[in-house]
């Protein structure tokens, strides 16, 4: 069915400038009688675009309705009611989720809102109790640079931190986790053991934690940062040794990862192996044709995921330590702790946004194929139409012409000097 | 044919059979060490094995390291020559930090902080997972989405703003602040608990529910009686990590604890707030004795212990849940499709 179509429209990209000056004389002949006035193609498109319910289509005599000039099937848009049982599951599933749309509205949009408006006002409480906003406009953003000296540097470490260790956390945790998945002895043993830092790792013990085993280090780096501290320039230097000097707790970060990524693999079908081992796929191809690709939606969660929190960490990014700080006893009043958490979002953001994109899944080659095929069957639906438009209009033109000249005739006139185009 | 013939044609063909079985050629030993299509090899066992236990070691000995000097005496942390074996169990570390955190009273703050939002949790969000895995309604998309973003949003953006409500509500200095927006779904990472009980909730087949529903169960009872027995899996994950999380919240209980204007409502001070006390405590005394090495190390001892009071009851729910924990992610529901 559909390399027949393809097929057709090929053909038709080659022939398709005799072939459609063909169809839209055709289109104009057929149309022609009707055509005499301006308003029946309007009509046409509306009847085009008429919903049709079931009874309706049911009851209609001839099924070649549903088929347009050139023989292609009509988008027909069908209009089912929705039953009774429908309507109350739907009910239903709004009392489920009411308690969910109420804390989006009261705690997520109302304080995102809150949040983005503070950040214009010098928000303050007086003595009574009632609250003062003054507007400032842009003098928060100004200020949040002022003082935040470091500012900058601190994001430019902290993204060199993200960009290599973002990679590193999600390779780890899918070699862990395919490891775990492997036959092997002692499985529960290995995991609770690879699970136990999703239990230590969210809270302030970790940094009791690091600073106790930090001690214990493979290599000593400090040469390494001294020769890497004279050549990069700070944020960059900051960032690469603080990656190198920390993998072991950011492979300790990759806890819940290994237990995403363990999911996602317990779930490919097994028969999809046992079919490429008969094929004579090895195991290396079998990762890359299938694993990998089952799996693609999981790493980009992974992914998502380890921005968010390696963001989130006090460890990772000092400027949360530093929002922390600002938001507990603040000078400056509300406006500028938001204008602070404000922007740290919005780089948040677009760091996720970035990741997003990274990792986004392709569609594959056949869904590009058809999405080709479909944009070319649509341009070429334009040009006829367009075509057709053309030849309505010059139709008309001559018929105005004709009628003009019967006019003229009709008054006597001489025709002599006319000008009009046959 | 006579006997004696026959017997040896059976023998030789045993013998056969024998020497068919037996000859350990090259080809069976590159079968045993590299494995065949369907059966590891021995030496990608031993690989495989041998970086499991080495990550599993990297991951264990933090944990190890710490239990062992809070184990140690003085004279055990002075001494270099010991590293991860002390001399002798000194559990007075243990009674001095438990003593200097106040353990009893933190241990009981701490429960009540993050049990009670726990069971809140799990309750609301396998209810709102229910909703979006079961039924379809019209602004299903547009909620579903702001679970997403919820996920991916900042907190800090949405602290201020929600810091002063509840402070111009005078709940700050009490629990509330962290039951109320719990019972509405935005409890601490609530959208991740949403989306592991919805991808629980949609692997149960739509042929059951309406069975079900044929025989006359209500939707409540369909959500009582068949969703929640078959995702006893998911409500364990979602316990255990809505626990953690709660339990190791250092910043929002210090923030809505704390934060009151008056210094005498500090009604409850979580174990782990506690260890963040007691630690500058000691970092100031030791800042305060300068170069004394001896007191900086008698920290040191002190602190271990403290730390592993702190994340005790962690480490101590883990291992009851563990069995139920890996068993449902065995079932792979934590991702959905």
């Amino acid at each position: 069915m559909k390399s027949t179509k393809s097929d057709n429209l090929e053909v038709k990209k080659e022939t398709k400038a005799s072939e459609v000056e063909e169809k839209a004389v055709h289109m104009a002949a057929d149309s022609s009688p009707e055509g005499e006035n301006n308003t029946d193609g309007k009509e046409h498109k509306k009847e085009k675009k008429k919903k049709y319910t079931v009874e309706e289509l049911l009851n209609q005599e001839g099924r070649m309705e549903l088929y347009d000039e050139y023989g292609r099937k009509k988008k027909i848009k069908v209009k089912v009611k929705t039953g009774k049982l429908k309507k109350r599951e739907a009910r239903i599933g709004y009392i489920f989720t009411a308690p969910y749309m109420i804390g989006v509205l009261v705690f997520l949009l109302y304080s995102v809102i809150m949040s983005v408006v503070y950040t214009f006002y010098n928000v303050y409480y007086h003595a009574s109790g009632d609250k003062i906003m003054d507007f400032r406009g842009f003098y928060y953003y100004q200020r949040v640079f002022e003082k935040e000296t470091d500012l900058l540097i601190n994001l430019g470490s902290l993204s060199i931190k993200l960009l290599m260790a973002v990679p590193l956390i999600v390779v780890f945790s899918l070699l862990m986790a395919m490891l775990l998945n492997m036959k092997i002895r002692g499985k529960g043993i290995f995991r609770t053991i690879y699970f136990l830092p999703v239990i230590i790792v969210s809270g302030p013990v970790m940094t009791q934690i690091t600073s106790e085993t930090s001690s214990i280090q493979a290599v000593d780096l400090t040469t390494i940062q001294n020769v890497l501290l004279s050549v990069l320039p700070t944020w960059l230097a900051e960032g690469v040794t603080f990656i190198f000097s920390n993998i072991l707790l950011l492979l300790w970060y990759s806890g819940v990862q290994i237990l995403i990524f363990l999911a996602a693999l317990q779930k490919i079908d097994t028969s999809l192996y046992e079919a490429a081992k008969i094929d004579g796929g090895s195991g290396w191809e079998c990762f890359w044709k299938i694993t990998l690709p089952t799996i693609k939606p999981m790493l980009l969660l992974n992914a998502l995921y380890t921005v968010v929190f390696l963001s989130q960490d006090t460890l990772i990014s000092p400027i949360i330590s530093r929002i922390s700080e600002v938001m507990q006893n603040n000078n400056e009043g509300y406006g500028y702790t938001s204008t602070f958490a404000l922007l740290y979002s919005a780089i948040i953001l677009v760091f996720v946004g970035v990741v997003a994109l990274a990792f986004k899944p392709r569609k594959d080659l056949y869904e590009k194929q058809i999405r080709r095929t479909k944009k070319l069957e649509k341009k070429t639906r334009k040009n006829l139409a367009k075509h057709q438009k053309q030849l309505i209009k010059n139709e008309i033109k001559l018929q105005k012409a004709v009628e003009k000249e019967k006019k003229m005739i009709a008054a006597g006139k001489d025709l002599k000097g006319g000008n009009f185009d046959e | 044919m006579s006997k004696p013939e026959k017997e040896k044609k059976v023998k030789t063909k045993k013998e056969k059979r024998k020497k068919e079985k037996t000859p350990f050629t090259k080809e069976k030993f590159r079968k045993i060490m590299f494995g065949t299509k369907d059966d590891m090899g021995l030496l990608k066992k031993i690989a495989v094995y041998v970086i499991l236990i080495c990550v599993g070691f990297m991951f264990l000995s933090p944990v190890v390291k710490v239990f062992s000097t809070s184990l140690m005496s003085l004279s055990d942390l002075l001494d270099s020559a010991i590293n991860w074996i002390p001399s002798s169990l000194n559990w007075d570390n243990y009674k001095n930090a438990a003593i200097a955190m106040d353990y009893g009273k933190a241990i009981k703050d701490s429960l009540i902080i993050s049990l009670i939002p726990t069971i809140i949790n799990v309750v609301v969000c396998s209810v709102i997972g229910y909703g979006f895995a079961r039924y379809n309604f019209k602004l299903k998309g547009v909620l579903f989405a702001f679970v997403i973003l919820s996920f991916v949003l900042p907190q800090q953006l949405i602290l201020t703003p929600q810091y002063e409500l509840y402070a111009r509500l005078g709940l700050t200095g009490s629990i509330l602040p962290f039951i109320i927006p719990t019972l509405f779904g935005q409890g601490i990472n609530a959208s991740i608990f949403i989306l592991i009980a919805w991808s629980f909730f949609k692997q149960i087949p739509g042929a059951l529910m309406e069975a079900a529903q044929i025989d006359g169960a209500g939707h409540a009872k369909q959500f009582f009686k068949i969703a929640i027995p078959s995702s006893i899996g998911a409500l364990v994950v979602i316990f255990l990590f809505s626990f953690v999380w709660y339990w190791n919240e250092d910043y929002l209980t210090s923030l809505y604890l704390y934060n009151s204007t008056s210094q005498a409502s500090y009604q409850f001070t979580p174990v782990v707030n506690q260890l963040g006390i007691f630690n500058s405590v000691f970092d100031q005394a030791s800042s305060s004795a300068g170069s004394d090495v001896t007191t900086s190390y008698a920290n040191t001892g002190m602190r271990m212990a403290a730390t592993i009071l702190a994340i005790a009851p962690l480490l101590l729910i883990y291992f009851i849940l563990q069995k139920q924990f890996v068993e449902s992610v065995d079932r792979a529901g934590i991702t959905g499709e």
